[in-house]
């Protein structure tokens, strides 16, 4: 609406025919115009197109100007409206703009810039309540994810904290300070303190991807292959599970964030190991990254849990979580699809209830 | 009069935690019964014939069921099961809302914040009726 280069939309109803072609001449290199020479005809063009302004004479017959804004401001009440009447009608003009169906009136006969002014007026009226419009649901939208947000920030912030304190108070009342409950409930202060930690980093990770500019770099692939490999490769040894990736077309030429795509996999991958299959034996990791027509493929593949059928549309959103078996978050992959937007790219998911999951993430080179 | 206890909580540490706090109150007491979920518990519940009162502390915000949604499923169980039990949230939540919502349900007799300790434990004991 509010591109300059964009001409004002206009509607002209009048059923003079002298009347449209005259407006049609007055206007036509400033405006978009359509004319219509009765109520009904403009109703039927409205059902098809959109109007920013609409101007139209009160005495017609069939429908008054009055009537048909009043008939047509259900089905389309953004365009604003204007009534050309001569001062005899005054009285249902008056009734009209109190009702709020008519922005202003414009007296007949008309003059060029009388017209001019008024249509001015109109739009930026027009742009500014629009405007306006956007920015209340963009922030009621932006409060209502803030709510939730700090309604569970409290949630997973104080409850690891809670347990250091619960575990802090059986030491405490521990009789002799019993060394075998002591251990037992450092054991647990460390766990409870790990958990925080990877809360908060994730928090970071969220509030980064939410502000930050993009840094665009070249991507290396076998670089990240390494440090995949590097970084996951002591979880695979201790949990037996067997981790291959492999790279195609890797002299091909990407480019994307770096750290941001580094943060994708890194969840991942990390998802697909930390939700494996208790009675899996040959537990696997399969990762496959192709460069193809400018585009980087990611296949994140596991044969582990698997997720729910009900809950394959959930797992995206910011604080879900599908299970209690395993801990986490819930800001992973909600943190995974927002890079992903961001970055201009696709996330798809397919898995099956106890055999496994894969996750597709497709990146156009930036 | 020795009660029994069921814990529900999907962290495993607060379980630990809650464990000992009642081992280590020095109140008599019969099984500790701990469920990582509501739906686990709510199996458990409906095949258990307890000989003794059960306290049961339900933790809120659980994923998969929350302590809400096991409540509703509770409330729902034959009043003949529901009187063995003396239920009760134990939350880190702080929410007034949380707090609200939970005077819905005729079966809970309190709000107990994190974290849970042996003072707690005989706090409760010394307000169930007799």
């Amino acid at each position: 609406m509010s591109n300059p280069l964009k001409k004002i939309r206009i509607l002209f109803v009048d059923d003079e025919i002298n009347n449209l072609h005259a407006f049609k001449a007055a206007f036509r290199f400033d405006y978009d115009i359509t004319v219509a020479q009765s109520a009904s005809e403009a109703e039927t063009w409205l059902e098809q197109n959109e109007v920013d302004l609409i101007l139209c004479d009160q005495r017609m017959p069939g429908k008054t100007g009055v009537e048909f804004f009043s008939s047509i401001l259900k089905k389309h009440p953004k365009p604003i409206r204007i009534l050309v009447t001569g001062y005899t009608d005054i009285e249902s003009v008056i009734k009209a703009i109190n009702l709020g169906h008519v922005f202003r009136y414009i007296n007949k006969p008309w003059n060029e810039a009388e017209i001019r002014s008024s249509i001015e007026e109109a739009y930026r009226y027009y742009t500014q309540s629009h405007q306006l419009e956007s920015k209340v649901t963009e922030l009621t939208r932006a409060y209502n994810a803030l709510d939730g947000f700090a309604y569970s920030v409290s949630h997973d912030l104080k409850g690891p904290l809670m347990s250091i304190m619960g575990a802090i108070n059986i030491v405490n009342n521990s009789p002799d300070k019993n060394q075998k409950n002591v251990s037992l409930m450092l054991e647990l202060i460390e766990k409870a303190a790990v958990h925080l930690n990877e809360f908060i980093e994730n928090m970071h990770v969220y509030y980064r991807n939410n502000r930050g500019e993009l840094k665009i770099e070249p991507v290396n692939l076998e670089d990240l292959k390494s440090e995949l490999l590097s970084i996951h490769g002591i979880t695979c040894h201790q949990q037996n599970i067997s981790l291959t990736i492999n790279c195609e077309n890797t002299t091909e030429f990407f480019r994307t964030d770096v750290t941001k795509l580094k943060v994708v996999i890194n969840n991942l991958v990390s998802n697909a190991l930390k939700y494996q299959r208790a009675g899996e034996v040959n537990k696997y990791v399969d990762v496959q990254m192709r460069v193809i027509d400018e585009n980087l493929i990611i296949h994140v593949k596991d044969n582990g849990m698997g997720i729910p059928d009900e809950y394959l549309q959930n797992i995206f959103e910011l604080f879900f979580r599908a299970t209690t078996e395993v801990s986490g978050s819930g800001f992973g992959l909600y943190n995974v699809k927002e890079i992903v937007t961001t970055l201009g790219g696709k996330i798809n998911v397919e898995s099956k209830l106890n055999s496994g999951s894969t996750f597709t993430v497709n990146l156009p080179c930036k | 009069m020795a009660y029994h206890f069921i814990i529900i909580d999907d962290n495993k540490i607060d379980l630990l935690v809650a464990f000992k706090a009642i081992e280590m109150s020095h109140i008599e007491h019969g099984d500790i019964h701990q469920f990582q979920s509501g739906t686990d518990a709510l199996a458990f519940i409906k095949t258990y014939k307890p000989k003794q009162k059960v306290i049961m502390l339900v933790d809120i915000q659980m994923p998969v069921m929350n302590g809400f949604q096991f409540m509703d499923e509770f409330e729902a169980l034959p009043a003949k099961t529901k009187k063995l039990f003396h239920c009760m949230f134990l939350t880190s939540s702080s929410n007034d809302i949380d707090r609200l919502r939970a005077q819905k349900y005729p079966s809970i007799k309190s709000f107990l914040n994190k974290p849970f300790t042996s003072e707690v434990v005989a706090g409760i004991i010394k307000n169930l009726p007799a």
